[in-house]
């Protein structure tokens, strides 16, 4: 068997693509077993060249629908998404524009069905993603997508946000995107330990948001009660289009101030 | 009045009107100070507790009216609480949740507060103000008020993404007995002066990119399900030529809640959320499939099977159509498939050039065959070779009656490979 080593980044593996032979592993740094015996093993670094290229061939061939699928294939990042965008690359230079037709290439299927699961959760996160205004006037919104589609999101909030300040924080992956005055840049920020808890307000310590938050808080959490029709309430319908993991986000799903004191002096007790 | 309190009433009193949708407009904001967007795919941001997405802000501005609606809770007669909102409020409001990326617009309607034409100006003043002052860019949909002249709704119409008159009952005579106040003449002509806006002003955009936009997200209403005697086929023909006729973008299906007590209203126990799904599943197959309501229904039997949806329906009864050979049919007797929908037909064209399709490669490509299979032929061959009996496939087809209605489904967009969204501008040829 041989393998294929490369660091993980989008830019490696577009250098590393048009080396590719099919019944190769490509493994990324901190994926898969450090070593194996009596096996072949080479490592491909970023060439910035190279990679350019591999993109221009892969958008004059496939043209930039192929393109895009291929890097929200990459950016799903589930296991074994190289060897399927090997297939992929191999089957864009052999048909063009309609490789992704070619449902009996298994590597195509992976593709396509992995560029899927970005796009889903790109568009579930671009109506679920709440922005919070922060002591220092930034509107922070923190989320954990099952995919890393920052990139994607923060191209959709440029467009919308206008000249406002912001920042939208992948707590899984560590990496946060930082737009002023329109330009937007990426970074490495931890998050403090209460905020990976629960971003809810009264969790944080004080001044780290701005005081009119909660106000508006608790004028969407009202606006949300008020809105359900009570003899068409369906918790379970409600559930499909928001399921749990999403919940720890969305302030609306949080409790009203006051609105179940029950619940509340409950919870008390057990903590 | 504090503010918390009147946006619990004034949405309190919107939510029966069942439009969500926030697609279809796509309007852009690179101006300095400017806000905000219209997504084409529209954008769900949020469900209720009902399940019913909430992508827009939907309130009215205020709830004194003075009409006296028998099915509306807003009625004058009603003994309940009332509030208005100021411009500011309203204003702000819409910025504050559009910034937190709470909602994707603003829906504003209004009772009817002194004259159609001083409601109407309240509610222009609004989006004037969002649109001309504070660079808000994002989705509106407005309701025109019935009986408003026709130059507010010239002005709003070129503010606005979405404009909508309300029918609400789905004849002349339920209109006369259950909304005296209202006239037929005053929804329908506003209706079709905006129909023909579009129409002309979306021609002349073709010669000149800068005529102005004018409701370019399309034009809606809504019809109260069992309120009034009307059939399903009434219905159905009444939104077949509000399509045709008008030039509509969307036809809303509201189940009647009973929320007053009226000798001229029915009482039903439960809101008719089955046949309100039918409908729309019927609404679907007029826009999208390529059916006629005479196909549907007809006066024979001009209600919908509760067990059955509309495809399958008229499939059972019309046998002699299948099946069908998928390698070689064409789109339209394809869509007439049960099961099969628009993006598995738009596939399986696609797919077929290059591949010849057999039920495996069906499935890998995410078509659905629970339903399909029944009516499909892959070079001539079934899926079971039994199954092509009507009594069987009925069988297979009947939703148990448990099953609660997915009513919130319809509105939320699908995503499909082809149809990815725009990705984040990058350096030119990196990564």
């Amino acid at each position: 068997m041989r393998i294929l080593r490369y660091d993980g980044r989008f830019e490696s593996l577009l250098t590393l693509l048009p080396q590719w032979e099919r019944g190769e592993r490509i493994i990324p740094d901190g994926g898969g077993p450090v070593a194996f015996l009596g096996v072949m093993e080479r490592r491909v670094e970023a060439n910035p060249i190279e990679a350019a290229e591999t993109t221009r061939t892969l958008r004059e061939r496939g043209g930039e629908t192929l393109f895009r699928l291929l890097r929200y294939a990459f950016f799903s990042e589930l296991p074994g998404r190289e060897e399927a965008l090997g297939e992929f690359y191999q089957a864009v230079l052999r048909f063009g524009r309609e490789a992704d037709r070619h449902y009996e290439l298994p590597g195509v299927v992976k593709t396509v069905e992995m560029a899927k699961r970005t796009g889903r959760d790109v568009h579930r996160w671009k109506g679920f993603l709440r922005f919070r205004l922060l002591g220092d006037g930034v509107f922070y919104a923190p989320f954990e997508p099952d995919h890393n589609i920052l990139p994607f999101l923060t191209a959709h909030f440029r467009k919308r946000l206008g000249d406002q300040e912001w920042m939208v924080h992948d707590l899984k992956r560590s990496i946060a995107a930082l737009c002023r005055e329109g330009r937007v840049g990426y970074a490495r920020v931890e998050a403090p330990g209460w905020l990976l808890r629960s971003p809810s307000l009264r969790d944080a310590p004080d001044g780290f948001y701005a005081e009119e938050e909660e106000r508006f808080q608790d004028l969407w959490k009202g606006f949300f009660r008020s809105i359900a029709i009570e003899s068409r309430k369906n918790l379970k319908l409600q559930r499909q289009f928001m399921p749990k993991k999403y919940q720890k986000y969305l302030l609306e799903k949080e409790e009203l101030p006051g609105a179940s004191p029950a619940k509340g002096l409950k919870r008390g007790f057990e903590g | 009045m504090e503010l918390e309190r009147k946006l619990a009433i004034l949405a309190d009193a919107a939510k029966y009107d069942a439009s969500c949708s926030s697609s279809g407009s796509k309007r852009a904001s690179q101006a300095k100070g400017a806000v905000g967007n219209a997504h084409a795919s529209g954008i769900c941001h949020s469900w209720a507790d009902d399940g019913r997405c909430i992508s827009l802000l939907k309130i009215l501005f205020s709830n004194v009216c003075v009409y006296d609606c028998a099915y509306c809770l807003n009625r004058r007669s009603n003994d309940v609480p009332r509030a208005t909102f100021t411009v500011d409020e309203v204003v702000d409001l819409t910025m504050g949740f559009y910034k937190r990326n709470y909602i994707e617009g603003l829906f504003l309607s209004s009772a009817v507060m002194g004259t159609p034409d001083a409601t109407m100006e309240k509610l222009l003043e609004v989006v004037s103000k969002l649109r001309l002052q504070r660079g808000y860019h994002g989705y509106i949909h407005m309701k025109s008020i019935p009986g408003a002249s026709l130059e507010l709704v010239r002005r709003t119409g070129l503010l606005v993404d979405r404009m909508s008159v309300n029918i609400e009952l789905p004849s002349e005579g339920s209109l006369k007995v259950l909304a005296p106040e209202k006239e037929k003449k005053n929804i329908l002509t506003p209706m079709a002066y905006i129909g023909k806006g579009i129409r002309e002003l979306a021609l002349e955009r073709k010669k000149s990119l800068r005529t102005p936009l004018f409701v370019p997200a399309g034009q809606s209403t809504q019809l109260i399900v069992g309120a009034s005697p009307e059939s399903d086929l009434q219905i159905l023909r009444l939104a077949e030529g509000l399509y045709g006729g008008y030039n509509l973008k969307r036809v809303y299906y509201s189940a009647y809640v009973p929320v007053n007590r009226d000798h001229r209203l029915p009482v039903p126990l439960k809101p008719p959320l089955r046949r309100e799904h039918r409908l729309y599943q019927a609404d679907w197959l007029l826009r999208y499939y390529g059916f006629k309501a005479c196909e549907l229904l007809d006066e024979g039997r001009p209600d919908f099977d509760p067990l059955l949806d509309p495809k399958a329906h008229w499939a059972l009864r019309n046998m002699h159509f299948f099946p069908v050979e998928v390698n070689t049919a064409d789109r339209e007797s394809l869509l007439r498939v049960p099961g099969l929908g628009v993006q598995s037909v738009k596939r399986i064209l696609r797919i077929r050039r290059t591949l010849s399709l057999d039920f495996e490669t069906l499935r890998k490509i995410g078509v659905v065959l629970k339903r399909a299979r029944y009516f499909l032929t892959c070079n001539g061959r079934m899926y079971e070779p039994f199954s092509f009996r009507e009594g069987v496939i009925r069988e297979a087809l009947v939703e148990p009656e448990e099953r609660q209605t997915p009513t919130g489904r319809l509105f939320f967009p699908r995503l499909r490979s082809g149809d990815l969204p725009l990705p984040l501008s990058m350096p030119k040829g990196g990564g």
